[in-house]
Order: structure tokens, then sequence, then C-alpha cells
């Protein structure tokens, strides 16, 4: 999927975590992770990111991820969203979730 | 985030849902900016009890009742203002904001650029002014002993400011002009970039700039956390020449600042004495020029926006402008039969 | 799985945009918890909320409650993506907004076949409950709740019923007297279960318990709530009594000791014991138990 343009999801409330793409083109991807428990959980949460950009497809990217505290079932859901509104597609493949 | 509160975006033009911001910012002693774009609160059923909104790429007016403490309200304010902000396309965004309050924007993202005393401005980026200041690199030569720079709102460009660009470029190796990049004034920035750049012709060892994002407006400088009004230009004078001082001076390599003269206006009189300590300290020399008088009288942009009002204003106004900035006055008398009248810039050299 | 009989004596929206109210609601002690993608959401939210929920109800689920999603109305734009991801998720329960006629629930049902089958969910493996807003769902209350196997209960939502009844909501709840005899006998005639409206002004304890009273004497079997501080004390109104306790475990023990002795059929004080008592008594035990309540005699 391409990141056509810049898109936002999620939130800086705790236990939940706010993801900026931007396209990054001839960049791949580039992620910048913030967060509270990055020491801990960081590389958690990068294998989450990287997972989800493989499933969708998504090969270049510029992520900035505020994370304050989010389950990976919320990164997961939030980064969909991202990627979603930044590639403009309004339907979600629930099948292929 | 607690169940009882609610999120929903503050209607600027409904007077209920402004008085109710209004009166929850003067309860920590805050103001109301009139100029706000938009705005956001929670609500305990009908009631306020946070708020916060934006003017440009400028976040402000945040305040949060102190039944919400502890519940990052302030978290839950910004993610929707940060939202709509983007949606509307600007990604680049400041706060000004009381100092005692900058751990708690630190902690959503947002990173320091510049402190005083009474004040702090953050963006929403590590990398911002980073970035920015690279690109800049290439503009210093090690050649350059003496470099200088002037920042200069030009509104519009007069033979007073051609004065003081060259009082400082006979001094330096290079002079920089920074103009102030922001569309308050009477003139817009592109107008007023192009007037300098012409204005000053062939002086060969000058560049104009636009300012960017971190040479700060006045007109933009938010106040709604000072107590007091005399607060307000020596506040905006500390940032300002802190975020020069730290940032833009070291990476252009610069020596020496310029500023002209102000015999007239108290807040351009108060930005120069802060500079004037402030500079040094940054390993900065501070020069205040005088002004260059036509008839007697200091030649200023206030003076030639008040004759633009006047019938037959133009006609002294070309001895005060050169031939550029007078063609183009000329053409926009012409086209608009009036000048604006919403000036916010306090004076010519701002 | 749950059912028709399932505990459902307070139920808690939670807002889908709102991932902290989401992790926090599994430790309160309501029976059912609503993921909400309709009033709780706004328009532009509408995607992230869906995703959230998804990933929520299928991989971080509360065990111990009733988990449900609150799609968008069948009017709406948002319905048929609600949906699709409402049922691939698995709740327990999809609760419909504003239903107003049986052939919207025949119609919903029918979809969620479709899409059972589609996503290769057991059929029929989702409930529904239908929220009942205004005057016409009143009306058809009877058909409504009737209309399909699915449906485990309606549930009144008074503020939007008032409304499109050009009513004044007080907290006396008088207007609203006839809808909820309405909602009960429906669900009475229907064998499903009836749940009341809420209670809205969070800060009045005394007000909730008088409100609770009223549901619990009206005879439905739960209440919605909005806070979490409201789930204890509309719990305990639906906490059996020692008395119904006693007697419950004495109607149980009956059906033990004629099991025990090959009898078709049982008494218990000179009355018959037959299914529906049996249910009610498991019922009271089970809510005893839920209460916290020490039952004598475990089985």
């Amino acid at each position: 999927m391409e990141v056509k343009e810049i898109s936002v999801a999620g939130t800086l409330e705790s236990s939940d975590v706010q993801i900026i793409l931007k396209p990054n083109p001839g960049g791949g991807l580039a992620v910048d992770l913030e967060s509270d428990v990055k020491a801990i959980f960081g590389d958690a949460i990068l294998e989450t990111v990287y997972q989800v950009c493989r499933e969708m497809e998504v090969t270049e990217a510029a992520i900035e991820i505020h994370d304050k505290g989010a389950f990976d079932h919320v990164i997961r859901a939030r980064l969909i969203a991202a990627v979603l509104r930044a590639a403009k597609r309004d339907q979600v493949d629930w099948e292929r979730m | 985030m607690d169940f009882s509160y609610h999120l929903q975006e503050i209607n600027l033009n409904d007077p209920w849902d402004l008085a109710q911001m209004t009166d929850l910012l003067a309860r920590f002693g805050l103001r109301l900016e009139p100029d706000l774009e938009g705005a956001a609160g929670l609500f305990e059923g009908e009631r306020l009890v946070a708020c916060g909104g934006f003017a440009g790429n400028v976040l402000k007016c945040f305040a949060v009742d102190e039944s919400l403490r502890g519940e990052n309200a302030l978290g839950t304010l910004l993610s929707s203002l940060i939202k709509r902000q983007y949606e509307r396309g600007i990604t680049q965004l400041f706060v000004f904001t009381k100092p005692e309050t900058k751990d708690y924007f630190r902690g959503l993202g947002f990173s320091v650029l510049a402190e005083a005393e009474k004040a702090v401005l953050l963006e929403n980026s590590k990398r911002g002014l980073a970035e920015y200041l690279t690109s800049l690199r290439p503009l210093k030569k090690n050649e350059w002993k003496k470099v200088g720079a002037i920042v200069m709102n030009a509104n519009p460009f007069t033979n007073g400011h051609l004065a003081l660009v060259w009082e400082a470029a006979v001094r330096c190796d290079w002079l920089h002009i920074f103009v102030v990049q922001e569309d308050r004034s009477s003139f817009s920035f592109a107008d007023r970039f192009r007037l300098v750049q012409e204005g000053i012709g062939e002086i060969p060892n000058v560049s104009v700039h636009p300012g960017g994002p971190y040479v700060i407006s006045y007109a933009t400088f938010p106040t709604y956390f000072l107590k007091k009004e005399e607060e307000f230009t020596s506040t905006y004078a500390e940032i300002d020449a802190a975020l020069f001082g730290a940032s833009l001076a070291p990476v252009l390599g610069i020596s020496d600042r310029f500023v002209g003269e102000e015999p007239f206006c108290p807040v351009t009189a108060i930005y120069n004495q802060v500079l004037q300590k402030r500079m040094p300290e940054f390993g900065v020399n501070f020069h205040v020029c005088p002004r260059v008088s036509e008839d007697g009288e200091p030649i200023s942009a206030s003076r030639v926006r008040a004759l633009l009002k006047e019938p037959d204003g133009l006609k002294e106004i070309k001895r005060l402008v050169p031939e550029t900035t007078y063609r183009y006055l000329t053409k926009k008398l012409i086209e608009s039969g009036t000048m604006k009248q919403n000036e916010t810039s306090p004076s010519a050299l701002f | 799985m749950t059912d028709r009989n399932t505990l459902r004596r307070t139920g808690l929206y939670v807002s889908a945009s709102s991932p902290v109210n989401m992790a926090q609601a599994p430790f309160y002690n309501e029976d059912m918890l609503i993921y909400d993608l309709e009033d709780s959401v706004p328009k532009s939210e509408k995607d992230a909320a869906r995703l959230l929920i998804y990933h929520t109800v299928k991989y971080h689920r509360p065990k111990d409650k009733e988990v449900v999603i609150r799609v968008n109305g069948i009017d709406t734009i948002y319905f048929d993506q609600d949906m699709e991801c409402a049922v691939r998720a698995m709740p327990d329960t999809i609760r419909l907004p504003k239903v107003e006629s049986a052939a919207e629930v025949e119609q919903v049902s029918a979809l969620m076949d479709r899409l059972e089958k589609q996503a290769g969910i057991p059929a029929g493996s989702i409930n529904l409950i239908c929220n009942i807003e205004s005057f016409q769902g009143i009306l058809n209350a009877q058909e409504i709740a009737a209309a399909s196997p699915r449906n485990v209960a309606l549930a009144l939502s008074a503020e939007d019923f008032t409304a499109s009844m050009k009513m004044e909501r007080t907290k006396a709840g008088l207007e609203i007297f006839y809808a909820r005899n309405v909602l009960v006998l429906a669900c009475r005639a229907a064998g499903i279960q009836a749940l009341d409206v809420v209670f809205s002004d969070i800060n009045d304890l005394d007000g909730l318990r008088e409100d609770s009273r009223m549901t619990k004497n009206m005879g439905f079997d739960g209440k919605t709530v909005i806070h979490p501080r409201q789930i204890d004390i509309v719990n305990s109104f639906f906490t059996p009594s020692e008395k119904e306790i006693r007697h419950a475990l004495r109607v149980l023990a009956a059906i033990e000791e004629g099991r025990r002795q090959g009898k078709g059929a049982v008494s218990l004080d000179g009355n018959m014991i037959d299914e529906p008592i049996v249910l009610r008594a498991q019922n009271t035990v089970a809510r005893a138990k839920a209460a916290g309540i020490k039952v004598g005699g475990e089985r």
C-alpha cells in the first residue's frame, strides 16, 4: 500500500499511541519511536510495527510513534488505521485482517 | 481518562462556548487570545473543565481544571488539536507556555527550543530545529570572519532599512538578512520579502532569507500566560534572543547583530534592550545603529504606512523609500483604493 | 457463549476511541461490557474505532463478562462496515441502536447469517440486543422482541425516547413509566431479558438507588450504567435476598434428590417444580454467587 499523504491515528491519552505517517519517497521505512517504556518494550513495539508494514505491504514511510503505554493490539489497530488513512482507503479487507 | 468527561470542539462563534473558555482561562490568570482559529474542550456534562486552542501553527490557551489533574487531560486535548492541525496541512506545531508547564508538553512529544524566565517555546518534533539548521549550513563559509545578521519585518522596506543594511554590510564579511515570515502585517510576506531583495539591489555581500518558523514574529507571539503587559515584549525578546543566540548564530557563524535605534516605539526599545543584554552572552556583538532621518524626522515603516492613508501621502513617501518600494506602493494604492488597516507589528524594524 | 439467561444486571458502555477506558473497563464489576461505535465515537474516528474494537475483542477481551459491540444504526453509512467488523471480531452479542421494527431485526439477523458463514463462524453464535429509543420502537416492541432467535434482550434508552416523544426527562421517571412497562411486557412475551434506562446524574447515588429500585420492581433484568461508580449499587438491587437464596437452594436440592431417586416429577411444598422454576432457582444462585455471596451446599 502506498502512503500518499500525511496521516494521524490514535491519541496521546495514556494506554494509547499516536502514530503519524508521512510519505518517504526513496527512504524505505524510517521509524521514530518515543515511549516511556522504550527501554523495556522498544524492540517489541518496533517488531509489531515492521510486521504490520509487511502485512500491509508498506515499504516506504516515515513513521513517528508517540507511545503512551499502549498494548500491542492497540499499536496494531492504530498503525493499520494510519496506513489506511494515508493510502486513502475507505474499505477494510476484513478477511485479510 | 475518566468516564465522566467528553471531548468536544469549542465553537468560537458561539458566545456561550466562548464565555466558558474565557472564564476557565481567567480562573488561572490566563487570557483568551482573539486570533484563535480553533479550540477544543473537555466537558463534564455541560461544564467546560479543560481547554486548548490554536492560531496558525501555534497551540495555545491551555487550561485544565483541578479536578482533572493527573488525568492527562492535556494529552487528550493536544491529540485533538494536533489532528485538526494536520488535517489543515499544518504539521510543524509550536507551543508557548509558562516554564512551569513545560514538562507536561515534553511528556507528550514536544521538545524545548528556547527558554526564558517567564516563557518557554516548544515544537512537536525532536528534529525540526536541527533539520532547519542543517539546511542553513551551506550558508556558512569558513573564510568569513565577521558575519552579520539583521532580522526585519520590513513592512514595507524603507530607506531606513536600506541605511541599516549598508551600515552592517560595510562592517562585515557577509551579512544575512532574515525577513520575519508571517502574514499578519499590512503587506504579505511574499511582497515584503521581494521588496527587501529588490531594495538592496547589488550590495555584493548580502543574502536575504525567509525567517522560517524559528524567527519568531511578535505579531503571533502568544501572551495569554503573562500577567502584565510590560512583560509581553521583554518575554518575547528573551525567547527570540535565546533561539537566535543558541541556534541560528552558531550554525551560521554570526558574530554581529544589527538593529536600528528606536527613539519612539517603546516596544522596539524594550526589544533592543533585551538583545543588548543577551547577545554578548552568546558571543554575538550587538550594534544599535542611529536612524536615518528625512526632514528631521526618522524614517520608519510605520510613518510610511500612516502616510499611505493620507490623500497626498504618496508624494511624501517617495522621499522615504527606495524606488522599488515606491513603485510597489503606487501599484497597490491604485489596485485597492486604500490600504488594509490592520497592522499588528508595532514598528518598522520588527 | 452467552444466552437469554446470562446475568445482565449492569451494562457499561465504553467508547471505542478511548483505549484507556477500554483497558480499565474490564476491572469493574459490570456483567456486560459494551464497546461502542455509535454515539461516543466522532464521525472522523469511526474507521479507527472499528479497528480498535476488532483487535481488542479478538485479542484482548475480558473473560468474565458478556462482550458486546454496539454498531451504528442500520440507516447510517457506517452500518455495513460496522457489521462486518463486529461479526468477525466474534463478540458474544451485537447491540443495535434505534430499532423500530421487526423487519429491521430480521434484516440484521439475515445479514449476520451471511457474515458468520463468510467468516467461518458457527451460525447463530452471535446474539442480538435491540435498543428501543423512539415511540415507534415502543409501539412495535412486542414484534421486535420476538423477531429473531438471536435476541437475548431489549434495552430502553430514555434520552432519545423522551426526545422523540417531546417529553421532559425527569429523575422520578413518570413520563417513561408506560414505555418501561411495555418493554418488560414485550420481553416477557418473547422470553428474553429487559434492560432499563441509564440514570444520568452520576453524582446522585441516592437517586440512582431509587431508580434502580423502580427498575427491579418493574421486572427488568438489569440496567445500563454510564459510569463505573454506578455498577456496584445497581448490581446490589439484582442480588437475591437471603430468603430467595434459601428457597432457590431448596428447589435445587429437591431436584437433585428427585434425580437420585429416579423420580420424573418433583414437588416442593406441595407445588410441582417445572423447568422455569428450576431455571429461576439456578439464576438466583448464579446471581448470588456473582454478587460474592457464599452459597451453602455448593454443587
